[in-house]
Protein backbone atom coordinates (compact mmCIF):
# COMPACT_ATOMS: atom_id res chain seq x y z
CA UNK A 1 0.00 0.00 0.00
CA UNK A 2 1.01 3.70 -0.79
CA UNK A 3 1.97 5.70 1.86
CA UNK A 4 0.80 8.85 2.74
CA UNK A 5 3.15 11.45 2.85
CA UNK A 6 2.47 14.83 4.70
CA UNK A 7 1.79 17.72 3.24
CA UNK A 8 4.62 20.26 2.52
CA UNK A 9 4.93 22.84 5.00
CA UNK A 10 4.47 26.42 4.15
CA UNK A 11 7.81 28.39 2.81
CA UNK A 12 8.37 31.86 3.83
CA UNK A 13 9.73 34.45 1.10
CA UNK A 14 13.05 35.35 1.52
CA UNK A 15 12.65 38.55 -0.72
CA UNK A 16 10.81 41.68 0.61
CA UNK A 17 10.53 45.14 -1.04
CA UNK A 18 11.83 46.86 2.08
CA UNK A 19 12.69 46.59 5.48
CA UNK A 20 9.04 47.95 5.75
CA UNK A 21 7.34 45.49 3.91
CA UNK A 22 9.38 42.69 6.15
CA UNK A 23 8.01 44.55 9.04
CA UNK A 24 4.80 44.07 7.95
CA UNK A 25 4.93 40.22 7.14
CA UNK A 26 6.25 39.72 10.39
CA UNK A 27 3.61 41.59 12.29
CA UNK A 28 1.24 39.34 10.12
CA UNK A 29 3.15 36.25 11.24
CA UNK A 30 3.07 37.16 14.83
CA UNK A 31 -0.57 37.85 15.29
CA UNK A 32 -2.33 35.06 17.58
CA UNK A 33 -5.69 33.90 15.99
CA UNK A 34 -7.99 35.62 18.39
CA UNK A 35 -6.39 38.91 17.49
CA UNK A 36 -6.75 37.80 13.60
CA UNK A 37 -11.51 37.38 14.60
CA UNK A 38 -11.53 40.52 16.45
CA UNK A 39 -8.49 42.61 14.71
CA UNK A 40 -7.58 44.68 18.03
CA UNK A 41 -3.97 45.26 18.37
CA UNK A 42 -2.47 47.21 15.85
CA UNK A 43 0.68 46.17 14.76
CA UNK A 44 3.81 47.29 16.51
CA UNK A 45 5.94 48.92 13.74
CA UNK A 46 8.61 50.37 15.74
CA UNK A 47 11.89 48.61 14.74
CA UNK A 48 15.23 48.88 16.09
CA UNK A 49 18.09 50.61 14.52
CA UNK A 50 20.15 47.27 14.87
CA UNK A 51 19.99 45.14 11.84
CA UNK A 52 20.12 41.52 11.46
CA UNK A 53 22.56 39.83 9.31
CA UNK A 54 26.17 38.93 9.30
CA UNK A 55 27.28 41.52 6.90
CA UNK A 56 25.71 44.85 9.16
CA UNK A 57 27.66 42.23 12.28
CA UNK A 58 31.14 42.17 10.72
CA UNK A 59 30.35 46.07 9.58
CA UNK A 60 30.10 46.83 13.21
CA UNK A 61 33.11 44.13 14.80
CA UNK A 62 35.20 46.60 12.48
CA UNK A 63 34.21 49.59 14.18
CA UNK A 64 35.14 47.80 17.57
CA UNK A 65 37.63 49.89 19.80
CA UNK A 66 38.45 48.17 23.18
CA UNK A 67 40.65 50.82 24.69
CA UNK A 68 38.13 53.67 24.49
CA UNK A 69 35.51 50.87 25.34
CA UNK A 70 37.37 50.20 28.78
CA UNK A 71 37.14 53.84 29.77
CA UNK A 72 33.84 54.85 28.68
CA UNK A 73 31.58 51.72 28.80
CA UNK A 74 29.56 53.09 32.02
CA UNK A 75 28.64 55.69 29.90
CA UNK A 76 25.03 55.96 27.68
CA UNK A 77 27.01 57.58 25.34
CA UNK A 78 30.34 55.92 25.03
CA UNK A 79 32.14 53.45 23.05
CA UNK A 80 29.71 50.55 23.44
CA UNK A 81 29.94 48.10 20.44
CA UNK A 82 26.80 47.39 19.99
CA UNK A 83 27.73 43.84 19.16
CA UNK A 84 25.35 41.78 21.91
CA UNK A 85 22.30 41.55 19.73
CA UNK A 86 24.78 39.49 16.87
CA UNK A 87 26.61 37.64 19.62
CA UNK A 88 23.34 36.57 21.20
CA UNK A 89 22.09 35.09 18.29
CA UNK A 90 25.30 33.44 17.08
CA UNK A 91 25.95 35.72 14.41
CA UNK A 92 29.68 36.55 15.58
CA UNK A 93 31.04 34.00 17.54
CA UNK A 94 32.78 35.01 21.26
CA UNK A 95 35.81 33.76 20.19
CA UNK A 96 36.01 35.52 16.69
CA UNK A 97 34.90 38.73 18.28
CA UNK A 98 37.85 37.92 20.77
CA UNK A 99 40.48 37.61 18.27
CA UNK A 100 39.64 40.28 16.64
CA UNK A 101 39.65 42.92 19.47
CA UNK A 102 43.12 40.96 20.47
CA UNK A 103 44.76 42.06 16.93
CA UNK A 104 43.54 46.08 17.32
CA UNK A 105 45.73 47.11 20.34
CA UNK A 106 49.40 47.05 20.47
CA UNK A 107 49.16 44.62 23.62
CA UNK A 108 46.32 42.23 25.18
CA UNK A 109 45.96 43.96 28.54
CA UNK A 110 44.78 46.94 26.54
CA UNK A 111 41.56 44.97 25.42
CA UNK A 112 41.24 42.73 28.74
CA UNK A 113 38.31 44.96 29.95
CA UNK A 114 36.66 44.35 26.91
CA UNK A 115 37.45 40.40 26.67
CA UNK A 116 36.38 39.83 30.14
CA UNK A 117 32.81 41.92 29.11
CA UNK A 118 33.00 38.68 26.19
CA UNK A 119 33.56 36.14 29.17
CA UNK A 120 30.31 37.43 30.96
CA UNK A 121 28.73 35.94 28.37
CA UNK A 122 30.42 32.98 28.33
CA UNK A 123 29.73 32.56 32.33
CA UNK A 124 26.04 33.34 32.44
CA UNK A 125 25.68 30.55 29.36
CA UNK A 126 27.62 27.89 31.41
CA UNK A 127 25.61 28.74 34.52
CA UNK A 128 22.08 28.08 32.25
CA UNK A 129 23.84 24.59 30.83
CA UNK A 130 24.36 23.51 34.57
CA UNK A 131 20.75 24.62 35.55
CA UNK A 132 18.80 25.47 32.91
CA UNK A 133 15.27 25.90 35.04
CA UNK A 134 17.13 27.87 37.62
CA UNK A 135 17.05 31.12 35.70
CA UNK A 136 13.39 32.17 36.48
CA UNK A 137 13.79 31.25 40.55
CA UNK A 138 15.90 33.13 42.97
CA UNK A 139 19.03 31.67 43.42
CA UNK A 140 19.46 33.24 46.65
CA UNK A 141 17.24 34.71 49.41
CA UNK A 142 16.12 38.73 48.73
CA UNK A 143 18.59 40.82 50.98
CA UNK A 144 16.78 43.70 51.27
CA UNK A 145 14.97 42.98 54.64
CA UNK A 146 12.40 41.49 52.61
CA UNK A 147 11.00 38.33 51.49
CA UNK A 148 10.04 37.11 47.71
CA UNK A 149 6.55 37.44 48.90
CA UNK A 150 6.99 41.11 49.70
CA UNK A 151 7.27 42.02 46.04
CA UNK A 152 4.42 42.06 43.26
CA UNK A 153 4.42 39.47 40.71
CA UNK A 154 3.02 41.90 37.91
CA UNK A 155 4.69 44.54 35.94
CA UNK A 156 2.53 47.84 36.06
CA UNK A 157 0.90 49.19 33.40
CA UNK A 158 3.26 52.35 33.67
CA UNK A 159 6.20 50.85 33.69
CA UNK A 160 5.54 48.82 30.48
CA UNK A 161 3.99 51.90 28.98
CA UNK A 162 6.92 54.17 30.25
CA UNK A 163 4.62 56.82 31.97
CA UNK A 164 5.95 56.39 35.42
CA UNK A 165 6.56 60.05 36.68
CA UNK A 166 10.19 59.94 36.94
CA UNK A 167 11.71 61.60 33.94
CA UNK A 168 15.58 59.64 33.76
CA UNK A 169 13.08 56.46 33.97
CA UNK A 170 10.56 57.09 31.18
CA UNK A 171 13.30 58.42 28.83
CA UNK A 172 14.93 55.29 29.36
CA UNK A 173 11.95 52.86 29.34
CA UNK A 174 10.99 54.89 25.86
CA UNK A 175 14.64 54.36 24.28
CA UNK A 176 13.75 50.39 25.01
CA UNK A 177 10.21 50.79 23.50
CA UNK A 178 11.41 52.79 20.69
CA UNK A 179 14.84 50.67 19.58
CA UNK A 180 14.34 47.40 21.55
CA UNK A 181 18.04 48.55 23.09
CA UNK A 182 19.08 50.10 25.67
CA UNK A 183 22.51 50.76 26.98
CA UNK A 184 23.65 48.33 30.31
CA UNK A 185 24.14 50.59 32.82
CA UNK A 186 20.29 51.96 31.95
CA UNK A 187 19.12 48.47 32.04
CA UNK A 188 20.64 48.14 35.90
CA UNK A 189 18.68 51.87 36.75
CA UNK A 190 15.69 50.34 35.12
CA UNK A 191 15.37 47.11 36.96
CA UNK A 192 16.88 48.25 40.40
CA UNK A 193 13.87 51.17 39.98
CA UNK A 194 11.44 48.42 39.18
CA UNK A 195 12.20 45.94 42.38
CA UNK A 196 13.60 48.15 44.86
CA UNK A 197 11.40 51.44 44.21
CA UNK A 198 8.37 49.58 43.12
CA UNK A 199 8.98 46.34 44.92
CA UNK A 200 7.65 44.22 41.57
CA UNK A 201 9.11 40.86 41.75
CA UNK A 202 12.34 41.03 39.20
CA UNK A 203 10.90 37.88 37.26
CA UNK A 204 8.38 40.16 36.10
CA UNK A 205 11.21 42.54 35.19
CA UNK A 206 12.85 40.24 33.60
CA UNK A 207 10.44 38.45 31.10
CA UNK A 208 9.21 42.28 29.81
CA UNK A 209 12.99 42.65 29.06
CA UNK A 210 13.16 39.34 26.82
CA UNK A 211 10.30 40.45 25.15
CA UNK A 212 11.13 43.62 24.19
CA UNK A 213 15.31 43.84 23.97
CA UNK A 214 16.47 42.45 20.62
CA UNK A 215 19.77 40.86 22.40
CA UNK A 216 17.99 39.53 25.35
CA UNK A 217 19.32 36.42 26.16
CA UNK A 218 17.37 34.04 29.17
CA UNK A 219 20.62 33.82 30.82
CA UNK A 220 22.40 36.98 31.06
CA UNK A 221 19.26 38.67 31.42
CA UNK A 222 17.82 37.32 34.32
CA UNK A 223 20.66 36.41 36.42
CA UNK A 224 21.46 40.74 35.71
CA UNK A 225 18.02 40.99 37.37
CA UNK A 226 18.91 38.83 40.33
CA UNK A 227 21.79 40.43 40.47
CA UNK A 228 20.05 43.86 40.91
CA UNK A 229 17.43 42.53 43.41
CA UNK A 230 19.83 41.06 45.35
CA UNK A 231 19.32 37.17 44.71
CA UNK A 232 22.15 36.88 43.09
CA UNK A 233 24.75 38.97 44.84
CA UNK A 234 25.66 40.05 48.67
CA UNK A 235 23.40 42.89 48.30
CA UNK A 236 20.70 45.06 46.35
CA UNK A 237 21.84 47.34 43.65
CA UNK A 238 20.61 51.03 43.71
CA UNK A 239 21.53 54.53 42.90
CA UNK A 240 20.85 57.91 42.89
CA UNK A 241 20.35 60.41 40.84
CA UNK A 242 23.95 61.86 41.21
CA UNK A 243 24.78 58.72 39.91
CA UNK A 244 22.44 59.02 36.93
CA UNK A 245 23.99 62.44 35.79
CA UNK A 246 27.27 61.38 35.88
CA UNK A 247 26.57 58.59 33.25
CA UNK A 248 23.80 60.10 30.80
CA UNK A 249 24.21 62.35 28.34
CA UNK A 250 21.79 65.69 27.37
CA UNK A 251 18.57 63.84 25.92
CA UNK A 252 17.65 61.88 29.35
CA UNK A 253 15.50 64.49 32.09
CA UNK A 254 18.03 64.30 35.25
CA UNK A 255 16.21 67.71 36.89
CA UNK A 256 15.78 66.88 40.36
CA UNK A 257 11.96 67.78 40.73
CA UNK A 258 11.21 65.46 37.42
CA UNK A 259 13.17 62.96 39.42
CA UNK A 260 11.85 63.35 42.93
CA UNK A 261 12.01 59.70 44.04
CA UNK A 262 15.58 59.55 43.21
CA UNK A 263 16.86 62.76 44.37
CA UNK A 264 18.25 61.86 47.77
CA UNK A 265 21.69 60.27 49.46
CA UNK A 266 22.65 56.56 49.53
CA UNK A 267 21.70 56.87 52.84
CA UNK A 268 18.42 58.66 52.59
CA UNK A 269 17.72 55.76 49.65
CA UNK A 270 18.82 52.96 51.87
CA UNK A 271 16.32 54.13 54.66
CA UNK A 272 13.74 54.95 52.70
CA UNK A 273 13.92 51.27 50.35
CA UNK A 274 15.12 48.94 52.71
CA UNK A 275 13.82 49.96 56.01
CA UNK A 276 13.97 46.26 57.37
CA UNK A 277 17.49 45.61 56.68
CA UNK A 278 20.14 46.90 59.56
CA UNK A 279 22.49 49.12 58.50
CA UNK A 280 25.14 47.34 57.89
CA UNK A 281 27.78 50.35 56.61
CA UNK A 282 27.38 49.06 52.83
CA UNK A 283 27.85 51.94 50.22
CA UNK B 1 23.02 9.43 4.09
CA UNK B 2 20.32 12.05 3.82
CA UNK B 3 19.22 14.54 6.41
CA UNK B 4 18.78 17.96 7.18
CA UNK B 5 20.19 21.36 8.79
CA UNK B 6 17.55 22.35 11.95
CA UNK B 7 18.85 26.07 11.93
CA UNK B 8 17.26 27.81 15.23
CA UNK B 9 17.62 31.19 16.76
CA UNK B 10 20.89 30.74 18.22
CA UNK B 11 22.77 29.68 15.58
CA UNK B 12 22.62 32.46 12.71
CA UNK B 13 25.71 32.38 11.03
CA UNK B 14 27.56 30.26 8.19
CA UNK B 15 30.24 29.60 10.10
CA UNK B 16 28.44 28.04 12.64
CA UNK B 17 30.17 24.32 13.07
CA UNK B 18 26.72 22.92 12.24
CA UNK B 19 26.94 23.88 8.64
CA UNK B 20 30.52 22.14 8.47
CA UNK B 21 29.20 19.22 9.76
CA UNK B 22 27.20 18.38 6.79
CA UNK B 23 27.79 20.75 4.02
CA UNK B 24 25.48 18.98 1.79
CA UNK B 25 22.27 18.66 3.95
CA UNK B 26 19.58 21.77 3.35
CA UNK B 27 19.05 23.89 6.13
CA UNK B 28 15.84 24.56 7.44
CA UNK B 29 14.44 26.97 10.11
CA UNK B 30 11.13 26.61 11.75
CA UNK B 31 9.03 29.96 12.16
CA UNK B 32 5.94 29.90 14.76
CA UNK B 33 4.33 32.42 16.26
CA UNK B 34 2.98 30.37 19.07
CA UNK B 35 6.96 29.21 19.57
CA UNK B 36 7.86 32.67 19.82
CA UNK B 37 5.87 33.77 22.53
CA UNK B 38 6.70 30.97 24.39
CA UNK B 39 10.66 31.71 24.47
CA UNK B 40 9.39 35.67 24.76
CA UNK B 41 10.95 36.79 21.62
CA UNK B 42 8.85 39.74 20.79
CA UNK B 43 8.12 41.75 16.98
CA UNK B 44 11.56 43.58 16.99
CA UNK B 45 13.22 40.36 17.69
CA UNK B 46 11.94 38.54 15.37
CA UNK B 47 12.76 41.20 12.57
CA UNK B 48 16.15 40.77 13.85
CA UNK B 49 16.07 37.05 13.62
CA UNK B 50 14.49 36.80 10.10
CA UNK B 51 16.87 39.60 8.39
CA UNK B 52 19.71 37.46 9.52
CA UNK B 53 17.71 34.56 7.93
CA UNK B 54 17.75 36.28 4.43
CA UNK B 55 21.25 36.46 4.67
CA UNK B 56 21.71 31.94 4.51
CA UNK B 57 20.95 29.35 2.46
CA UNK B 58 18.12 27.97 4.55
CA UNK B 59 14.54 27.81 3.63
CA UNK B 60 11.93 29.13 5.78
CA UNK B 61 8.66 27.03 6.82
CA UNK B 62 6.13 28.24 8.74
CA UNK B 63 5.00 25.88 11.82
CA UNK B 64 6.72 24.26 14.65
CA UNK B 65 9.72 22.26 14.11
CA UNK B 66 8.21 19.22 15.48
CA UNK B 67 5.16 19.09 12.73
CA UNK B 68 7.65 21.25 9.51
CA UNK B 69 10.18 19.10 9.98
CA UNK B 70 8.42 15.46 9.84
CA UNK B 71 6.41 16.80 6.76
CA UNK B 72 9.70 17.88 5.32
CA UNK B 73 11.55 14.35 6.17
CA UNK B 74 8.84 12.60 4.93
CA UNK B 75 9.23 14.01 1.38
CA UNK B 76 13.06 13.62 1.39
CA UNK B 77 13.36 10.39 3.41
CA UNK B 78 16.45 11.46 5.52
CA UNK B 79 18.03 9.90 8.46
CA UNK B 80 19.42 12.14 10.23
CA UNK B 81 18.66 16.04 11.08
CA UNK B 82 21.84 18.23 12.94
CA UNK B 83 20.58 20.66 15.28
CA UNK B 84 23.16 23.49 17.10
CA UNK B 85 23.21 22.97 20.59
CA UNK B 86 21.78 25.08 23.36
CA UNK B 87 21.40 25.27 27.00
CA UNK B 88 17.27 26.81 26.44
CA UNK B 89 15.16 24.31 27.89
CA UNK B 90 12.45 25.75 25.52
CA UNK B 91 14.76 24.51 22.34
CA UNK B 92 15.67 21.43 24.14
CA UNK B 93 11.73 20.47 24.66
CA UNK B 94 11.19 21.35 20.71
CA UNK B 95 14.42 18.70 19.94
CA UNK B 96 12.47 15.98 22.06
CA UNK B 97 9.13 16.86 20.50
CA UNK B 98 10.80 16.62 17.09
CA UNK B 99 12.85 13.61 18.25
CA UNK B 100 9.93 12.12 19.46
CA UNK B 101 7.93 12.50 15.81
CA UNK B 102 10.83 10.84 14.49
CA UNK B 103 11.78 7.93 16.61
CA UNK B 104 13.48 6.24 13.78
CA UNK B 105 15.88 9.41 12.49
CA UNK B 106 18.76 10.57 14.67
CA UNK B 107 19.21 14.04 16.28
CA UNK B 108 22.51 15.12 16.55
CA UNK B 109 23.16 18.24 18.92
CA UNK B 110 26.39 19.90 17.45
CA UNK B 111 27.93 22.67 20.02
CA UNK B 112 29.56 25.87 19.09
CA UNK B 113 33.63 26.96 19.36
CA UNK B 114 34.19 27.45 22.53
CA UNK B 115 35.23 30.97 23.99
CA UNK B 116 37.63 28.74 26.58
CA UNK B 117 38.19 25.30 27.51
CA UNK B 118 39.35 25.37 31.18
CA UNK B 119 41.53 22.13 32.31
CA UNK B 120 38.87 21.88 35.25
CA UNK B 121 35.26 22.72 35.88
CA UNK B 122 35.46 26.21 37.12
CA UNK B 123 33.29 27.58 40.10
CA UNK B 124 30.86 28.81 38.95
CA UNK B 125 29.21 30.73 42.17
CA UNK B 126 30.38 34.12 41.07
CA UNK B 127 31.89 35.40 38.21
CA UNK B 128 35.31 36.48 39.58
CA UNK B 129 35.98 32.76 40.46
CA UNK B 130 35.11 31.97 37.10
CA UNK B 131 37.71 34.78 35.85
CA UNK B 132 40.09 34.00 37.73
CA UNK B 133 40.26 30.26 36.46
CA UNK B 134 39.77 31.22 32.94
CA UNK B 135 41.31 34.49 31.87
CA UNK B 136 44.67 33.18 30.53
CA UNK B 137 43.15 31.00 27.91
CA UNK B 138 40.79 33.87 27.66
CA UNK B 139 43.27 36.17 26.41
CA UNK B 140 45.16 33.68 24.06
CA UNK B 141 47.65 33.85 26.40
CA UNK B 142 50.58 31.11 25.85
CA UNK B 143 49.59 31.40 22.53
CA UNK B 144 46.16 29.15 22.47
Amino acid sequence: MEKNLSPEPKRLPHEFASRDALIDFIAQLDKAPDDMAAGSHPPDRRASPIIGGRQAALAALAKIDPVAYASSRNHLNGAVTGLSAYIRHGVLSLGEVRDHALSTVGTAKQAEKFIQELAWRDYWQRLYASAPDSIWTDVEAYKTGFSADDYENELPEDIAAGKTGVACIDGFIGMLLDTGYLHNHARLYVAAYVVHWRRIKWQAGARWFLQQLIDADPASNNLSWQWVASTFSNKPYFFNLDNVARYVGPDIDITPAANAPLAHSYERLEALLFPNRAADGER
Amino acid sequence: MAGLIWIHEEALRPSHPVFSSAPDFQAVFCWDADYMRRADIGQKRQLFIYECLLELDVEIYQGLASEVLPAWADQRAITEIIVPDTPSPILLAEFAAVQSALPSITLRRVADHPFVTPTADPDLGRFFRYWNKVRKPAMRHGGV
